[in-house]
């Protein structure tokens, strides 16, 4: 046998330990301890007052597979709660390792709490590890069971990490695609800031527009300044609010803007200053847009 | 880089070269070298430019005398007035009042 264990191959001898695959499980599923998506789940059912049923389920616990096979169950005693007193007990898949023998087991039982008048405690319980001490002996939660006096007033779930089997796991995401697809889309979709300046060529009119790639899919607003025309104070001539169709009023006659393919254009059929674009003028811009 | 619109206005002028950091051309212009821009803005009013485009790129640029002698004869009385006195630049607060007022549009 090399220093290396190869576990799926043949050795010409037994060779392959519930250690083996316990890891293999851990490594391709996760180490700790999870209820499978298969069954009932192991779920919890009160039948009595010292009576609460598990159903059939499948676990990970660290890679060792445990199960109560389909149409089977477990019932779990109670043990009675004197009357005026409060108590939590647990309800836990134990993992057992015989040390002299190396033999394995795995037992659903119930951890019987301290009774108390005022704020029941939940009973201590063994947390092993197998993987890597090779622990004797682990316990899973799965329950806290709810005592008053003899009564059993509630159970209440512990193990709540389920595993999803491959297809629940693709189903899931593909349900998921189209809030993530949005999610991504709202990503692009961030608000930009873009700012530049262009040169005036001294041209007016509908026939001669003044034009700008601003390549937002949608533009909320141009704020153009020129550095030696008559600029109005930016709350009383916003720019080119295309937010909404803007209002004549200003002193200042505005062209005419529209955007279109990622383009901004305008224009104004008197004045090629007011249609910002004076010969040899230099205008920064700033524009807003998604 | 600059760019310029290649099909020029029915007037024979194009729009003010503009500056442009996409790797991708926007549709209908093409890369404009910055040294074009001495012929482009020549004139007054400028841009009345014929240009000749290869691999979305300007090789050669000449003023387009006729577009700009009929755009004068037809614009007599340009009324740009550069001199015109600046008045106040908006403040920062007036800026985030504007931008405020478009958001809660």
């Amino acid at each position: 046998m090399g220093n290396m264990h190869l576990v799926t191959g043949h050795a010409g001898k037994e060779h392959v330990k519930a250690s083996d695959h316990g890891a293999m499980f851990a490594a391709l599923f996760g180490s700790g301890q999870y209820i499978l998506d298969l069954g009932n789940k192991l779920a919890a059912q009160i039948v009595s007052n010292n009576l609460v049923r598990i159903s059939d389920g499948e676990l990970l616990m660290q890679g060792r597979h445990a199960r109560i096979p389909k149409k089977e169950y477990v019932d779990i005693p109670i043990s009675a709660n004197a009357n005026g007193y409060l108590r939590n007990d647990l309800i836990v898949v134990r993992y057992t390792k015989n040390a002299e023998t190396s033999v394995e087991d795995t037992n659903i039982i119930a951890i019987t709490g301290n009774s108390v008048t005022a704020d029941p405690k939940d009973p201590e319980y063994v947390a092993g590890d197998i993987l890597t001490d090779g622990a004797l002996q682990n316990d899973v939660p799965l329950y806290r069971v709810r005592l008053n006096g003899t009564e059993i007033t509630g159970i209440d779930s512990l193990l709540t990490e389920k595993l999803p089997s491959f297809h629940g796991l693709a189903k899931e995401l593909s349900e998921k695609l189209p809030e993530l697809e949005d999610a991504l889309e709202s990503l692009n979709n961030t608000l930009t800031c873009k700012t530049g300046t262009y040169t005036g060529t001294g041209t007016k009119g509908s026939g001669n527009p003044t034009k700008y790639v601003l390549g937002f899919s949608r533009p909320i607003l141009i704020y153009i300044k020129g550095t030696t025309m008559s600029v109005p104070t930016i709350k009383n001539h916003p720019l080119f609010d295309l937010t909404s169709s803007y209002t004549s009023g200003s002193s200042l006659a505005r062209p005419t803007a529209k955007y279109a393919n990622g383009t901004l254009s305008w224009y104004d059929g008197s004045d090629a200053a007011d249609q910002y674009n004076s010969s040899g003028v230099t205008y920064e811009w700033l524009a807003l847009g998604v | 880089m600059k760019i310029i619109l290649i099909e020029a206005y029915e007037s024979g002028a194009r729009p003010a070269l503009q500056d442009w950091n996409g790797e991708k051309l926007p549709d209908g212009y093409a890369w404009c070298e910055e040294t074009f821009a001495d012929v482009f803005y020549s004139t007054d009013p400028a841009g009345f430019v014929d240009i000749t485009v290869e691999d979305d790129t300007v090789t050669a640029m000449t003023v387009n005398w006729e577009a700009l002698n009929a755009y004068i004869a037809e614009n007599p009385d340009e009324p740009d007035n550069p001199d015109e006195p600046e008045t106040d630049e908006p403040t920062a607060d007036e800026l985030i009042d504007a931008m405020l007022g478009v958001f809660n549009v």
